[in-house]
């Protein structure tokens, strides 16, 4: 059974193989990278430690021999045990790889990011585009989000941007008309 | 039983009944096969217009939307690895990868195909047996009902990949996730940090569409130069042959029949529905398959085991509902209110007291499920299209889709906000080869096990009763009997992998 995850890294090879590009090269150094796994199975053994114990002061109920806190508990003592093991499982291998990456770090930072450039600019705007979703209003967020987007991460020519223009203006104004119009449901309207 | 028949014929094969299903079924199709948009929300919103329609009408409309949407949730799964709607998760698992692998038409045909089996076998099921089922799905407790609970987790060792521990991470961390916000018994606020973003909770749709939906579409920008040369999601050219994919389905009968049986009963225990009958027909029909390592690889018994699982669903939700006036699922409980608003009661006397609108609804599933074939197999070519966007057009216009549907679900802003967390965090577990299918699965799970466990102890401390109550025990034993073969499974491809590096 292949994880979705390995699923994508079959499509990259497919593409791969097509000559077509690199998709997801870093992905599979993400992944295999024993020290990353550390580092993420570290943080999350922190957060769910403090919420372990954030969830001792959650309330007993007078009714139920379970309270508030107890499937909580239960479920972050699994996730702690299981983080535990990870961590024992990878431990070996980080340190092996720190070792042999002595003075790349930097540079194998900088690379994996670079790969990723299209997907950092995607989640940046992305995020810029949920915060002005109530401010700014739906119809002018999405404007501006699909026209930057498209532009950022498409071909740098005339078509592209005109298409972006029309697509933006559809999925804006048309999107809110209809939702308003037919579906009685009332997209924020922000400052305008 | 059957003599009644005539009279819901008629009723249904009127021209305004036809018009009102036909719009139904391409509404359901469109709303569902949108990221965000689930089909109770279709139901919903088609609500109010049945309210001006006769009874049978109006009901016959909503399940031509119901029918309508189960099958358009599979075509984002297929295509853009997006479940429409919770219940296509599995079917992001084979149509997917087989889309991808030049395939789509394939693997929308096979769905459709077994979508409508699926439903046709639910049907018959609903026909024959509605009264015995329904009287064993009502005699479950919170026992039974955890006990379900805990064997359907672990479907969650048939989707962990290659590490267990990162897929029961998972699993365990989308139940973690599940219990943000209100005590599902007392009310109480939990790790909810007196951020109005948490007060709410996690909304399950949000958690779905961030995980699958925003982590997907950021992966699908990491080609840096295919994206900025323009190309589309799949450069092959299309292939959509209706019929090869009827006999494709339709020769796999055990399979097919299977898993629209566990649709069935799935979705005729109140609260289960599609999102868990998909993946436990999966689930399966992975285990019972002579080459279970293809699943997830793109192949169709992957395709007609989740698609005909979920469409079942909508035969096994009506069981408990005409029988007993309980609904299977929000869908059911939304058609119960539509009956009442035409002074119908529905309770064990619906068979007794209107016959003829029960078997207008049997009627109207066949009718919604052959106008669902017709529809979708005409207008597929169209969706296919989708496939020929290039990705820096679909991957914003998506992106905007899923923020609107989110939004719409409860009308709050902080939802969306939740989206891009919870799709960042997405990504980077994707990344990291931490399995997506798990924690969903956990976020579904983990509320309906928390709450069945508390019922269970309150009502009785002793914890011997899910061990001791015959269905509960079953339910224990197939749990045991499912992770006994996942490790059998797990024993024979290490074997097998280790003779082929020996060789």
């Amino acid at each position: 059974m292949t994880a979705p995850s390995d699923r994508t890294s079959s499509v990259s090879e497919t593409e791969t193989e097509e000559g077509s590009g690199t998709q997801d090269n870093s992905g599979g150094s993400a992944s295999n990278s024993a020290l990353l796994h550390l580092l993420l199975n570290l943080t999350m053994l922190v957060i769910f430690a403090f919420l372990f114990v954030v969830a001792g002061d959650l309330p007993d109920s007078a009714w139920e021999p379970l309270g508030a806190w107890a499937f909580p508990r239960f479920v972050l003592g699994a996730l702690i045990l299981l983080n535990l093991a990870m961590i024992g499982q990878t431990l070996p291998g980080a340190v092996k790889e720190v070792r042999a990456r002595h003075g790349q770090m930097t540079g194998l930072v900088t690379t994996a990011l670079a790969e990723r450039k299209l997907v950092i600019l995607m989640l940046a705007l992305f995020g810029v585009y949920v915060a002005a979703f109530g401010l700014a209003g739906y119809t002018v967020a999405t404007f501006l989000f699909i026209v930057i987007a498209q532009v950022a991460v498409g071909p740098k020519t005339l078509r592209n941007g005109i298409a972006a223009l029309i697509i933006a203006l559809v999925a804006s104004v048309g999107v809110e008309y209809f939702f308003a119009r037919a579906l009685s449901v009332f997209l924020p309207g922000g400052f305008f | 039983m059957f003599e009644g028949f005539g009279g819901a014929l008629g009723q249904i094969f009127q021209l305004a009944t036809i018009a009102t299903m036909l719009i139904g079924v391409v509404a359901g199709l469109v709303a569902s096969a949108i990221p965000g948009f689930t089909i109770t929300m279709a139901i919903v919103l088609t609500l109010p217009l049945t309210f001006y329609m006769p009874a049978i009408q109006g009901v016959a409309t909503m399940l031509a939307v119901y029918v309508g949407g189960l099958c358009g949730g599979m075509i984002s799964a297929a295509l853009l690895s997006i479940p429409g709607t919770p219940s296509a998760v599995a079917t992001t698992f084979d149509a997917f990868p087989m889309a991808r692998n030049g395939d789509p038409g394939r693997a929308l045909g096979l769905g459709i195909w077994a979508s409508f089996f699926g439903t046709i076998i639910s049907v018959i099921v609903l026909v024959l047996a509605a009264p015995p089922l329904a009287l064993i799905a009502i005699e479950l407790g919170p026992w039974e009902y955890f006990s379900l609970i805990v064997f359907a987790m672990t479907v969650i060792a048939s989707l962990v990949g290659q590490s267990m521990l990162r897929g029961m991470i998972a699993g365990i961390l989308g139940m973690f996730l599940a219990t943000i916000g209100d005590d599902p018994m007392m009310g109480a606020q939990r790790f909810s940090f007196d951020l109005r973003m948490l007060e709410a909770g996690l909304p399950f749709l949000t958690v779905l569409i961030g995980i699958f939906a925003v982590s997907q579409l950021l992966s699908e920008l990491e080609d840096v130069g295919r994206v900025q040369r323009g190309k589309a999601l799949v450069d092959s050219p299309i292939v959509f042959r209706p019929f090869q994919f009827m006999r494709e389905t339709l020769s796999r009968p055990v399979n097919l029949i299977r898993s629209s049986l566990i649709g069935v009963f799935i979705g005729a225990v109140p609260g289960a529905g599609g999102s868990i009958a998909n993946l436990l027909a999966y689930d399966q029909a992975r285990q019972a398959s002579k080459t279970p390592e293809k699943f997830g690889t793109g192949i169709p018994e992957g395709v007609v085991a989740s698609e005909s699982g979920n469409s079942a669903t909508a035969g096994g939700g009506l069981i408990p509902m005409i029988a007993l006036g309980i609904p299977g699922s929000a869908v059911d409980a939304v058609l119960i209110a539509a009956l009442m608003v035409h002074g119908i009661s529905v309770g064990p006397r619906l068979m007794v007291d209107n016959p003829e609108l029960v078997q207008s609804i049997f009627v109207a599933m066949v009718v919604a499920a052959v106008m669902m074939l017709v529809i979708a197999l005409m207008t597929m070519r169209y969706f296919l299209m989708v496939t020929k966007v290039p990705k820096h057009i679909i991957v914003p216009l998506v992106l905007v889709f899923c923020a609107v549907g989110v939004f719409a679900l409860n009308n709050r802003v902080t939802d969306v906000h939740l989206l891009f967390f919870v799709g960042a965090l997405g990504y980077v577990l994707k990344k990291m080869d931490y399995p997506l299918a798990p924690l969903v699965l956990g976020v579904i799970l983990g509320p309906i096990a928390e709450t069945n466990l508390r019922r269970a102890l309150m009502a009785n401390e002793d914890w011997s009763l899910f061990f001791t109550r015959p269905v509960s025990a079953g339910f224990l034993v197939l749990a045991v009997v499912s992770i006994l073969l996942f490790i059998r499974y797990r024993y024979r491809q290490r074997k097998k992998l280790q003779a082929e590096n020996g060789s």
